[in-house]
This record gives structure tokens, C-alpha cells and sequence, in this order.
């Protein structure tokens, strides 16, 4: 298992545990890669992260298409061998999805319970993000102005 | 937004030049290209043999400020829309917007028509208008008067709300730096608590 920040590992590894998940992606909405578990080359975390994030947007797009109030909340692929999971959540970094392949010792409904548990487990401990605002202290800009002057040599 | 990461203390924006066909965007890159010394540029384009690619961009390595190691990336973005998503995708990580308009009076049209198609794709996610740091540069003023439109009169048709302009003769070079610091300088601004007056 990889993760970006070390407290998504905790929920991430029990939703990987408990709902027996062959592989498990967590990303933002725009696909960028936050965990996964069970990938083994980076290639296929970056494709699928941004099938999934795709998949989503298209389905949330076509929810609106047809006048539902919300999204479809999630889609599921029920395959003979495995099946897939993909379903958005919020925390309090923005709207995440996650993708959980699982296979015949598994269930959707067991997926399902798990993903709950994960994305509420995510919004309990995922921290607040830093205002960007408090990024860069005041001052910064006579420090960016010398910099730009030797990048530009003097200009 | 500007993508931060706090743990490697980096910041990277995302700029984009926008601009009709034959503005300028390409001699632009070419200048900061031939201004910035190699090993704090990357650079390169979709079409290096096309006179008006697709897509230029390169990266600069700014250094390091009050800590933080600083990156621009730099995405020149024609107007052609054949490639839709990528330019959407670019549109939704901009943090600022430098928009080069031909100073020709024949090319106003279309300078008015880039410009209103770049402010129509910078919404966010709900489609909400996104209000980026914008800095205009009103190329070609090195042409015959007779042929171009003065800067006081390109500034009320574009930029009436007095975001920071600049007249560039791009053969020369002039122009293009300072309109790249003013916008680097004003995205870095959102990032601190407070706009420092200049000293």
C-alpha cells in the first residue's frame, strides 16, 4: 500500500481488509493519485486513476442530463470473476473517489458497507487544509523581485 | 490553484499565455527561452515545426522564496479548438493569465474573440466565473503607427479595470519580462495574508 499523506493508511488499509479488495485507488475528482493498494506499476495507477475520475464525471454528467438531483452516487461492474466499486465522497480536501476491485469472495453490498465506513473515517481524520493565504508571509515579494531579476539576469 | 505541497516545501503555478493566431505567444517562449539560463529551464511544444503549435510551454525553477522551492509552468494556448480537453484541463489549473493581444487595429476582432472564449472557459467546477491575476501585453508597437492601435486605446477596449499592461516589440524582446514578473508577482500575492505595497 502507498499513500500520499500517512493518515489516509489506517482507513484505507481497513476498507482493503475488511471488504477483501484486490486492489483499492483513492483520488482526487481531477485524478490525481492520494493511495492505492495492490498496484504494482505506476503506469496502471495513473490510467486507472484517470478512467475512474473520468467514469464519474461522465456519470455525474449524465445525471444531470436526465434531471436527477444528485449524481449516481456510484457504479458498480459486477463481472464473473471480480467487480469493481467506484464511488465519490467528500472530505474536507474536496470531493475524492475512490475504485475497489474486488473479487468472488466479496460482495457489493460488502464493498459498499466498507466504503461508508471508509469515507466517513476519511472525513473524521483527514485534516483541515492550510488557507492558501498562509502560504507565503508578507515580505515575500521583495525576495520573489530579486529572484525574477537574477532569472531574468537584470531584467 | 497553485499546487503546494507542504511536506517538500514547493510551489508550483500555472500560467497560461493566451492569444490569437500569430499574436505572439510562440516568440514570447522563444524570448524567455533565450533570457533564462538553461539549467533552471525545460521547455517544449507540440508542434516544433508548426509556426503556430497547438501548445508551447515551458517550465522555470524561480528559486527559493522565504523558503519554498518556487516553479512556474508556463503554457502558451492557441486558440484552435481541436484539442478542447487539454485545453480545459489547462483552464481549470490556471492560476494566472497573461493575454497577448496583437496590437494590429485589423486583428482587434480577434484579439476580443480569444479573449472572451479564454474568460468562458475559466469557470470552475460548478460553473462559477473564476477571477484570475491578469496581465496584458499589447504586442507588435514596434510596427508603422498607421498599422497598430495605441496602448491607451487597446487598454479601454481590453482591459478598462486597469489590470497591469505592457506594450512589447517582441523582435527586441522588450515588454515580455516585465509582463512575466508583474504576473508572477500578483498570482504569488494570493498566496500571502496581506498585498505588500512595493517599496
Amino acid at each position: 500500500m502507498r499513500v500520499l499523506e500517512p493518515w489516509l493508511a489506517e482507513p484505507l488499509g481497513e476498507l482493503v481488509r475488511e471488504s477483501s479488495a484486490r486492489l483499492a485507488l483513492v483520488m482526487t475528482s481531477s485524478g490525481q493519485v492520494v493511495g492505492q493498494h495492490g498496484f504494482t506499476r505506476s503506469l496502471d495507477v495513473m490510467a486507472a486513476a484517470a478512467l475512474g475520475a473520468g467514469i464519474l464525471a461522465t456519470t455525474g454528467e449524465l445525471a444531470r442530463l436526465v434531471g436527477s438531483d444528485a449524481d449516481f452516487g456510484a457504479v458498480v461492474h459486477q463481472g464473473a470473476q471480480q467487480g469493481v466499486w467506484l464511488a465519490g465522497f467528500d472530505t474536507p480536501r474536496g470531493r475524492w473517489v475512490a475504485l475497489v476491485v474486488f473479487g468472488r469472495n466479496s460482495t457489493v453490498g460488502l464493498v459498499r458497507m466498507f466504503f461508508q465506513r471508509f469515507a466517513a473515517r476519511v472525513r473524521e481524520v483527514a485534516p483541515m487544509p492550510m488557507p492558501d493565504r498562509e502560504v507565503l508571509a508578507e515580505g515575500f515579494e521583495r525576495e520573489l523581485d530579486a529572484s525574477l531579476r537574477a532569472l531574468f539576469g537584470g531584467g | 490553484m497553485a499546487r503546494i505541497d507542504r511536506d517538500r516545501r514547493t510551489i508550483a503555478l500555472t500560467l497560461l499565455v493566451v492569444g490569437a493566431r500569430g499574436a505572439g505567444k510562440t516568440t514570447v517562449l522563444r524570448t524567455l527561452r533565450q533570457r533564462i539560463p538553461t539549467d533552471r529551464l525545460r521547455a517544449g511544444s507540440s508542434g516544433e515545426s508548426d509556426p503556430d503549435p497547438m501548445l508551447d510551454w515551458l517550465t522555470m525553477d524561480l528559486g527559493r522564496i522565504q523558503g519554498w522551492q518556487v516553479q512556474v509552468d508556463l503554457y502558451a494556448v492557441g486558440p484552435v479548438s481541436n484539442r478542447d480537453s487539454t485545453r480545459r484541463l489547462l483552464f481549470n489549473e490556471a492560476d494566472g493569465l497573461w493575454l497577448l493581444a496583437d496590437s494590429q487595429a485589423n486583428r482587434f476582432d480577434d484579439n476580443a474573440a480569444t479573449f472572451r472564449a479564454a474568460r468562458e472557459q475559466l469557470v470552475d467546477r460548478e460553473g462559477r466565473q473564476r477571477d484570475l491575476p491578469t496581465v496584458y501585453t499589447w504586442s507588435k508597437q514596434d510596427l508603422p503607427g498607421e498599422l497598430i492601435l495605441a496602448p491607451d486605446v487597446l487598454r479601454d477596449g481590453f482591459a478598462p479595470g486597469g489590470a497591469p499592461a505592457f506594450e512589447a516589440d517582441l523582435v527586441r524582446g522588450t515588454g515580455v519580462l516585465e509582463s512575466l514578473h508583474a504576473l508572477v508577482t500578483l498570482t504569488m500575492r494570493r498566496l500571502a495574508p496581506a498585498r505588500e505595497q512595493p517599496s
